[in-house]
């Protein structure tokens, strides 16, 4: 709150003052001639008042008419209490006489905000310095008066700007890890956090460099890019690792930001850091363990491959060896029944058709097996397929095995589809072979093939009227080696459905069956999209 | 073994080579024909001292090869026919138990004539045996060779 201290004025009498100016210098100048005293007055670049003893102007200059916005025909002959706001005008007049009766010189500046009325009543911030002038016509009182609004003004947008740095600073320091250092690179400031984090007192910091805190971990190249990026002005970034006073270790995200002289040169560096410890050691972690999920992954990959190629050797092995000695089974019984089959009585005969059907299903079944085993093994080409002509060939070549029977095979609407040409082929000749192998024992076989669209993907199917199955047992169906049949009902050695089955699996798809006993059977299956494999 | 021989029979299985022999008897193809049971008595038959690589219009007409053999195996064996001048232009026909396509890719490679998977079926055997020798033996016409 402003506090009115207006001086008192003691006026030097009339227009023709005769002693020296204003302040009571030991005699240099002499006595000064009134007129030179007056354009003095005049010509001073500030506002004067020169009032009497009982607060009336004497005298006022233009500066005072320009501040006061009175003529100075207004003024002169008033109290000088008229220039003090209406709130102070009741005290003024006592501080006006205190003044008076221990008048001494006041310079500018001592007692602050004072302020002037002007003739429109709006007041202007001043200065004002008082000089108690004695002459023979009696005391008065010089004031000069500086209308310090502008300055004032400016006082305060330095202080709201300083309170804005510090509430940055404050912020800043709650936030990060702060040091300033001159161009040597020698530290001049740090905040707490610094001091914290590295664990050195902010008296062992100052005056060092950050070769203190240096870990050795970053290669020289890497400090001299720093260091000649922020010489030149420009602002680095990266992350450091220190070391504290403890020898422990801390990461830090770091900001330097040169500050520079005119000559574009920096004159400080300013840099902000944060604590990225946590967040490396978990980075490090991260890389460790993928490191060790990648060294499990190839001994897991060499693993397979071994497994995969002894695999391969065992289905190589098991074409070819085990083979040779069904050929002999088989060749030398043909071979004692050709050579001695009349000296032979017709059972003994029948024992070696019977060994040589063994020998010949054994070999079948070892075929199968491999071909399945193949199956895993060979990759997976995917192709558009046109399945009508696929089904059209499978059924033409699986024609003789229903020659003579009545087959009405009714073959509606068979959607493309993208798969292995072959595997998908082999599961057509499979599922159709079954249908006719089933129907055989029906007067009037019937079997639908077709596609259909079901929840946004195309189902196949192959239907028949056949013996069907106990829909008890449809688990088993897809097995290898598995039968719901007995051999002499119908031949076969289970592993077509199961064949099916790994095709369609690997195709990402899914098949399943359902039928009834004496009823027929219906079998479909979905192909996956490349992009669900 | 004065006449040249007509058939060159590699085989180590001592029954499928009897088997074969029984097959081509009945089709009276055995009367030149000389086996070998591994693949290192096949190159001796063929570039040893006395081979018939040496002696041009000496060689047989046909060879029929195991590709799983003792000592050096049918590959190599294949390798080296189908490599050397004289030799390369006697038709081998593969006859094995093997269906991997690996063996009947590199067989190709190799410069085979044919690839025929012994059946486990005597039948079959005997008349894939028989055709094989027919065809080779009586009706293939081989180029002639220098000399």
């Amino acid at each position: 709150m402003p506090r009115q201290t207006h001086g008192a004025n003691p006026p030097i009498g009339g227009e023709t003052s005769t002693r020296g100016p204003a302040r009571p210098t030991e005699g240099e100048e002499g006595t000064l001639p009134p007129k030179i005293f007056r354009l003095l007055i005049e010509a001073t670049p500030s506002a004067v008042v020169l009032a009497n003893r009982e607060g009336r102007v004497v005298l006022a200059n233009p500066e005072a008419e320009k501040l006061f916005g009175y003529a100075r025909e207004e003024l002169v002959g008033q109290t000088v209490d008229m220039l003090v706001p209406e709130r102070f005008r009741a005290v003024h007049p006592s501080y006006r006489t205190a003044y008076s009766t221990r008048p001494e010189a006041r310079p500018m500046g001592k007692g602050r905000d004072l302020f002037a009325r002007r003739k429109d009543g709006s007041e202007v911030p001043v200065e004002i310095g008082l000089n108690p002038i004695e002459t023979p016509e009696g005391s008065f009182i010089l004031s000069v008066i500086i209308d310090i609004s502008e300055r004032k003004a400016a006082d305060e947008r330095q202080k709201a700007t300083l309170r804005e740095l510090n509430d940055l600073r404050t912020a800043l320091d709650e936030h990060a890890i702060v040091a300033m250092t001159d161009a040597q690179g020698t530290i001049v400031y740090v905040n707490d956090k610094f001091c914290e984090i590295s664990k050195y007192g902010r008296e062992e910091l100052l005056g060092q460099d950050h070769r203190l805190i240096n870990s050795g971990h970053h290669p020289k190249e890497f400090m001299r890019d720093l260091w000649q990026t922020i010489g030149r002005g420009e602002v680095w970034k990266g992350e450091i690792k220190n070391r504290a006073k403890d020898d422990s270790y801390y990461w830090v995200d770091t900001t330097i930001v040169p500050f520079l002289k005119d000559d574009g040169k920096p004159h400080h560096y300013v840099a902000v850091r944060a604590d990225i410890t946590e967040r490396k050691r978990v980075e490090e972690q991260v890389l460790e363990l993928n490191a060790e999920l990648e060294r499990r992954v190839a001994e897991r990959t060499a693993e397979l491959e071994a497994a995969n190629r002894e695999l391969e050797a065992f289905s190589y092995s098991v074409s070819h060896d085990l083979r040779a000695p069904l050929r002999a089974v088989d060749g030398f019984s043909q071979a004692v029944l050709d050579d001695f089959g009349a000296l032979l009585p017709e059972e003994g005969r029948h024992y070696l058709q019977t060994i040589r059907a063994g020998a010949q299903r054994m070999g079948q079944l070892i075929d199968d097996l491999l071909t399945f085993a193949r199956l895993s093994r060979l990759p997976l080409t995917r192709q558009p397929i046109d399945t009508d002509s696929v089904v059209r060939q499978a059924l033409a070549e699986l024609a003789p095995h229903s020659d003579g029977r009545s087959v009405d095979l009714r073959i509606g609407d068979l959607a493309p589809c993208e798969g292995d040409p072959g595997l998908i082929r082999q599961v057509w000749v499979n599922l159709l072979s079954n249908a006719l192998k089933y129907t055989r024992q029906r007067e009037a076989a019937v079997i639908d093939i077709g596609s259909r669209a079901e929840d946004g993907e195309t189902v196949y199917y192959v239907t028949d009227n056949g013996t069907g199955f106990d829909m008890r047992y449809s688990d088993k169906l897809f097995g290898v080696f598995q039968r719901l049949h007995r051999a002499e009902e119908f031949e076969g050695t289970g592993v077509g459905l199961a064949i099916a089955q790994r095709v369609i699996h690997r195709h990402r798809g899914r098949i399943w069956a359902e039928a009834e006993l004496g009823q027929g059977a219906t079998f479909q299956f979905t192909l996956g999209t490349e992009e669900n494999q | 073994m004065s006449e040249a021989m007509e058939l060159l029979v590699v085989e180590d299985n001592a029954q499928d080579l009897e088997l074969m022999v029984r097959a081509l008897r009945k089709a009276n193809l055995t009367n030149r024909m000389q086996s070998a049971r591994d693949g290192a008595e096949a190159l001796e038959l063929i570039f040893g001292e006395d081979g018939f690589a040496g002696k041009a219009g000496t060689g047989p007409k046909v060879i029929l090869l195991d590709l799983k053999l003792p000592k050096v195996d049918g590959l190599e064996v294949l390798k080296r026919l189908k490599a050397d001048e004289r030799t390369r232009n006697i038709p081998v026909v593969v006859l094995t138990s093997s269906k991997e396509q690996q063996d009947v890719v590199e067989s190709y490679r190799l410069g085979v004539n044919s690839y025929i998977v012994k059946p486990v079926s005597f039948e079959r055997f005997a008349s894939a045996v028989e055709e094989l020798g027919l065809y080779w033996l009586l009706l293939n016409q081989p180029p002639k060779i220098d000399g």
